[in-house]
């Protein structure tokens, strides 16, 4: 009780002070207002439609292409994959179909893999698209349990510096009381269409967060990429079969002791 | 009793000549240019050390902030918890106004502060969030963004015990907040009164569980999916604090659009630029 009221008292005092001065900054920054505020907020006030500068690579047209590609993607993750009403079985099914159709696996791979793609045998990068396809839908499917309910709308398009690439922003809107997340995707031009190579949430980029680890995992396992390879596999196994890792190291400890029967 | 001192001495030694053995993570040969990129890309030279100082602190998360963050999320319902989290976020309006301030961020200062008055008098103490309504959305500064927009670099990755992933400009930020606060301000020149002391106390708790029960689907997803946590970490500390100080904009008008480089080229040796590291530039 005696905190209570005295985090009450802190707290009016904090109040009588600051809107005594509340009152002398709101009337401030009035004053200042349009001409100041202008050149101070450098980026924060500015939409994204302000970025939208011509480009030579892409005309509108191909702006709303890309927008296109993004709400029907989307709109099929959240009837489908999202939505209450389907079997989980089926949901892990529809979400590879869409993965495997939308997105740009080999550059996504290609940059995740960054100088070392160049050193990798033209088996060791097949393999490894493979599994860390496998692993993306099997960490992403799970991902998708409390979903329901969230609507994805798209605000705008930039291109990137990047040949043939542009940047789709959308929102999410996760429905009463949560804050709104914004979501860019990062889209290439292919022949056969748009292609996701990455997805930015929040400022946090999905394929640079798997660039940083797997490098990290390549440079600790000193084999190269076989080494990054092998631990992607055994976390897969893991997550096709939670009790794999228990056995596994049942197996160990079996191998240790028969080992050791024989020496 | 003494040999009980002695033991904790002795572990403290342990500790100490482990974390100074473990050391510096080997810098690449000039010639090897790639790698020498990648090294100064990563930019963690206490790596080892680092991971030593995430092991603990992982640990420790383990034994005492996640039970208990779990806990405070079973004993209270979704709207208790938001009501917490604006009273806290009310509360720290002073850092945000004067980081608003110091930054030239003069249209966001106004937000801070309207938002500081609608919702201490209509939000009953902050524990509402009215302002929102009134599209004055919640923004977060701190004086390590601060720096960052004065242009100063964020020197290489640092693990604190306790506090987890920083950096110099980071770190000397979150000691410049601390005199900022008009509360710790109170309590320090008042320190006879120990309701003030408790209150700061009371405070500081509720924050930590409050922001790790926020972050409990997070963070225990990114532990169960990753292969390499700290790694993980390290660069999502990175890229959202980038996020923040470029107030949302981070990927689209700096410079790290031209990341997604193919390695189309042989030739090209060229490493795209990854994080944006302010000492880089």
């Amino acid at each position: 009780m005696r905190l209570l009221l005295s985090a009450i008292v802190i707290l009016t005092s904090v109040t009588t002070i600051k809107t005594s001065n509340a009152d002398i900054l709101t009337s401030t920054s009035s004053l200042v207002a349009t001409p100041v505020s202008d050149i101070c907020n450098k980026t924060s006030s500015k939409s994204i439609a302000e970025y939208q500068v011509a480009s030579t690579e892409f005309d509108k047209e191909q702006f709303k292409e890309a927008e296109d590609f993004i709400n029907d993607l989307s709109t099929k993750a959240v009837t489908g994959i999202f939505s209450q009403s389907i079997v989980e079985a089926k949901k892990e099914a529809l979400f590879h179909e869409l993965f495997s159709t939308s997105v740009d696996l080999d550059a996504l791979g290609r940059f995740v893999l960054g100088r070392y793609w160049k050193a990798a045998t033209h088996q060791e990068k097949q393999k490894f698209l493979q599994v860390f396809s496998n692993l993306t839908i099997k960490t992403w499917a799970r991902r998708f349990n409390g979903y329901a309910g969230i609507s994805v709308k798209t605000t705008g398009v930039v291109p990137s510096k990047n040949k043939g690439q542009l940047f789709v922003e959308s929102k999410i809107l996760q429905g009463e009381g949560k804050d709104p997340i914004i979501v860019r995707w990062r889209v290439i031009k292919k022949q056969d269409g748009y292609k996701v190579i990455d997805i930015i949430v929040e400022g946090s980029s999905m394929a640079r967060t798997y660039r940083n680890e797997y490098r990290s995992v390549i440079k600790n396992s000193g084999k190269g990429v076989q080494g990054l390879i092998d631990i992607l596999q055994s976390k897969l196994n893991e997550f096709e079969n939670p009790e794999s890792k228990a056995t596994a190291s049942d197996e160990k400890s079996v191998k240790i002791k028969t080992s050791k029967k024989d020496s | 009793m003494r040999e009980n001192k002695i033991k904790t001495h002795a572990m403290c030694y342990i500790l100490i000549i482990a974390l100074s053995m473990s050391g510096c993570a080997t810098r690449p040969n000039d010639n090897n240019i790639e790698a020498l990129a990648e090294y100064k890309q990563i930019n963690d030279p206490l790596e080892p050390t680092n991971r030593i100082i995430f092991a603990l602190n992982n640990t420790l998360d383990n034994l005492i902030l996640e039970p208990v963050a779990k806990g405070y999320r079973v004993i209270t319902p979704s709207p208790v918890r938001k009501g917490v989290d604006n009273f806290l976020k009310n509360l720290s309006t002073p850092i945000i106004f004067a980081n608003d301030l110091l930054q030239g961020e003069l249209k966001r200062s106004g937000t801070t502060i309207s938002r500081f008055v609608i919702n201490t008098t209509i939000g009953i103490l902050g524990v509402f969030d009215p302002a929102s309504e009134f599209d004055l959305p919640y923004h977060h500064e701190d004086f390590g963004q601060t720096l960052a927009v004065w242009g100063i670099g964020e020197g290489p990755y640092l693990m604190l015990p306790f506090l987890g992933p920083s950096n110099p400009r980071d770190l000397t930020g979150k000691i410049a907040d601390i005199f900022i606060d008009p509360m710790n301000y109170s309590i320090t020149h008042n320190d006879n009164n120990d309701d003030l002391k408790c209150a700061g106390t009371v405070r500081s708790i509720l924050g930590a569980v409050n922001a790790r029960e926020k972050m409990l689907d997070t963070l225990d997803d990114l532990k169960k999916s990753s292969i390499d946590y700290y790694a993980t970490i390290r660069t999502l500390y990175r890229q959202s604090r980038n996020n923040e100080i470029d107030n949302g904009l981070s990927t689209l008008i700096n410079g790290n659009m031209n990341d997604f480089d193919f390695y189309d080229n042989e030739n090209d040796f060229d490493f795209p630029n990854d994080e944006t590291t302010m000492t880089e530039e």
